[in-house]
């Protein structure tokens, strides 16, 4: 599979990731670095490039490719450490003494970095510069240098991770791009939810989201073109299907994809008498969705919402689910979580119900290096599950 | 049409030889083999699995002293049923791990050691009916298990399960597996034949699993000699929590009559045995189920061989 104009990757440089589109022109900024694009369209997915001077791309070779894996660029630990931080303060205390009384410890000058960019000298050979003209550097602990070394290595290097979207990726991109696109739903919730939605070949899923479509995007992707992901949501357009997007999926896979307005879905249930002409139309455009709506028989359902559906997810939802069922919702609103709980435990429509809140920590695994990362993110969500049954 | 209304309803109703789930209680489940003429105890009463053939899965059967629900079988409640012969995985773990792999339909999955199959059920589900899961194990008893398990479950014709210490003769695949999983005591060992057994030419996703961080520092420190990126280690720790009710009471002046306006839809106001006012108020609130409970199971590392 090749990448063309329109297509979606991801850059990883670093330990930053960015979603894009692939148009022609198009320069990206990414940990302070520019690249222009174009050279992309017609290159495989998953392939490491390197920004040439001109700031076009350039796939590299194996050996450069080994050469790259060699150095410590991948030690990614998920979150950037803390640089202003000192480790190992008791080793380093006397170097840091001798250290502080140098005003300045790199002979190299700001304009012979300049110049030195842009004669084209490798991200490599600019790191040995820096480090051949540091005063200070002979004198560093050992740990100590390795730490200035990968510092300046992720400050010059000239290499560009690119990536196909999966739901994976997508899930880390947008989750540290802005948290609360996604209702704050850290990967680790994202994972549980689906797993306990039971999402499987054939699976029909009833989703309400609001997470940019990241749950619609996972159900098709582990359904796979066989079962039903209807989508309920707010309003009369569907605001929340920019991962669906980004994933290309072809029609094979689409086709199984639908969405209706929640008010379409109560005002039938509720059986209105008048409908004005306008509410015809929307009928209409929605009909067939709505009789797979009414169908019900549904494997799972999904929340994922700060709609508040307390009011119906008894009364509407659960009877579109069949016996024995799941149902999963994820709240990052705690009362909204406890109401949840309340509503389906006195339905006596559930059981094994049960809610959760997750903890999550990256560590750094290096040699005597080996510790949690400092910084973290801490998600104010809850997960409820259950499983319905006949009452 | 016909065809689907048709496959709905055979889909629902369980049948003989089928493994359904017992809800007999909040964490009190069991999963039996549908057999006719069979029965099961349980704490309120007997239960015929004659009266189970052909009824709907989620239909609640009364019995002397109280009813059940069967339930269809899926990993997650699997996992808490099911007999353990290791230590397993739970769904916490399991779940992170097949979102981690990058699991999906046709996925090609090689999984040691196989352990009681608490992970091999998930990843099952996943990969399924395209996929294929290559399950390995020391230990014949558990494999003779787990296959058995396999076999009852639908899924002999996906399962390779083999008998073979991974760290000492390998995987015995060559370029076929698209993400492979280690939950052994010695992980570093098996890296090398690892990514032996991954796709070539695609990116194929490693993940192991270790309680002790000295067990990571080493799979790491080979992950990254065989030229693994992205490497990754986490550990998560759930919280199960329930609701709680309680009443406070309020302090009240004798001079004023005043009630606190933001909580009057909660307030409760009553006078005791002395004839004097009494405001109390009613809160809803959210607690740890057990004030004990898991805080570390393991570490989970996972990692992407690019080419």
């Amino acid at each position: 599979m090749e990448i063309v104009e329109g297509s979606y990757v991801i850059f990883k440089r670093g330990n930053t990731s960015r979603l894009t589109r692939i148009a022609r022109g198009q320069q990206i900024v990414l940990e302070k670095s520019k690249f222009l694009t174009d050279n992309l369209i017609g290159q495989p997915y998953n392939q490491l490039f390197e920004i040439l001077p001109n700031k076009h791309l350039q796939c590299c070779t194996e050996t450069e490719l080994a050469q790259f894996l060699k150095s410590e660029g991948f030690d990614a630990n998920g979150v950037d450490q803390c640089d202003e931080l000192t480790d190992y303060s008791d080793q380093l205390s006397q170097s840091d003494t001798i250290v502080a009384e140098q005003q300045c410890n790199q002979t190299v000058s700001f304009d012979e970095l300049k110049s030195l960019k842009s004669s084209g000298a490798s991200g490599d050979d600019i790191v040995q510069v820096l480090i051949d003209g540091s005063l200070s550097y002979k004198r560093k602990t050992d740990l100590a240098k390795r730490k200035y070394v990968q510092r300046k290595r992720r400050k010059h290097s000239a290499y560009v991770l690119v990536m196909k979207p999966c739901i994976r990726l997508l899930a880390e991109v947008y989750y540290h791009k802005n948290p609360a696109k996604l209702m704050d739903m850290r990967p680790d919730y994202f994972a549980y939810l689906l797993s306990y939605a039971n999402i499987q070949h054939r699976s029909r899923v009833l989703v309400v989201e609001d997470c940019c479509g990241l749950v619609s995007a996972a159900v098709l992707d582990r359904s796979d073109g066989n079962g039903l992901c209807l989508q309920l949501h707010r309003g009369d357009q569907c605001q929340s299907i920019p991962c669906i997007e980004a994933m290309q999926y072809p029609s094979s896979i689409m086709q199984c994809y639908r969405k209706l307005p929640m008010c379409v879905a109560m005002d039938e249930l509720s059986g209105n008498g008048e409908k004005s002409d306008l509410e015809n139309a929307t009928y209409s455009k929605h009909a067939e969705t709505l009789r797979l709506f009414k169908q019900g028989n549904f494997d799972s359902l999904i929340i994922a919402s700060n709609y508040d559906l307390t009011s119906v997810i008894v009364s509407l939802l659960l009877p579109a689910i069949r016996p024995s069922g799941t149902v999963a919702i994820y709240s990052d609103v705690m009362q909204l979580a406890v109401e949840y709980f309340d509503v389906l435990r006195t339905s006596q429509q559930t059981v094994e119900l049960e809610l959760i809140d997750s903890f999550l920590r990256y560590h750094q695994i290096l040699p005597n290096r080996t510790r949690p990362n400092m910084a973290g993110y801490f998600s104010p969500g809850y997960i409820l599950t259950g499983i319905v049954v006949c009452n | 049409m016909l065809d689907e209304a048709e496959q709905q309803n055979v889909d629902g109703l369980i049948q003989e030889g089928e493994t359904v789930i017992v809800y007999v209680g909040y964490q009190q489940s069991f999963a039996i083999t549908v057999q006719r003429n069979a029965t099961f105890q349980h704490r309120y009463g007997m239960l015929r699995h004659n009266d189970l053939i052909n009824k709907p899965y989620g239909t609640k059967f009364n019995c002397t002293k109280g009813y059940v629900y069967v339930l269809r079988f899926n990993p997650e409640m699997w996992t808490k049923t099911l007999p353990h012969h290791t230590q397993i995985l739970y769904t916490k773990d399991i779940s992170m791990i097949v979102f981690q792999l990058d699991l999906r339909i046709g996925s090609i999955v090689a999984e040691a050691g196989v352990g009681s199959g608490s992970l091999s059920h998930s990843i099952l589900r996943a990969v399924a009916p395209k996929g294929m899961l290559y399950a390995y194990d020391v230990d014949t008893c558990r494999l003779d298990s787990v296959r058995m398990d396999f076999d009852r479950h639908g899924f002999s014709n996906m399962t390779k399960v083999q008998h073979s210490d991974v760290c000492v003769d390998g995987f015995g695949l060559e370029h076929c597996v698209d993400a492979l999983f280690l939950d052994l005591p010695t992980p570093w060992l098996a890296i090398s034949s690892a990514k032996k057994a991954m796709k070539n030419g695609l990116p194929c996703r490693f993940g192991s699993f270790s309680p002790c961080i000295e067990q990571v520092q080493q799979t790491c420190s080979a992950l990254h000699k065989y030229g693994f990126v992205d490497i990754v280690t986490m550990d998560l720790c759930h919280r199960l929590l329930r609701v709680e009710e309680t009443v406070l009471d309020k302090p009240v002046s004798k001079e004023s009559s005043e009630l606190d306006e933001r909580s009057e839809s909660e307030l409760i106001v009553t006078t005791d045995k002395q004839g004097m006012k009494v405001q109390k108020r009613k809160w809803t609130y959210l607690v740890p189920k057990q004030r004990q409970q898991p805080m570390h199971t393991g570490y989970l590392t996972f990692a992407t061989k690019m080419k």
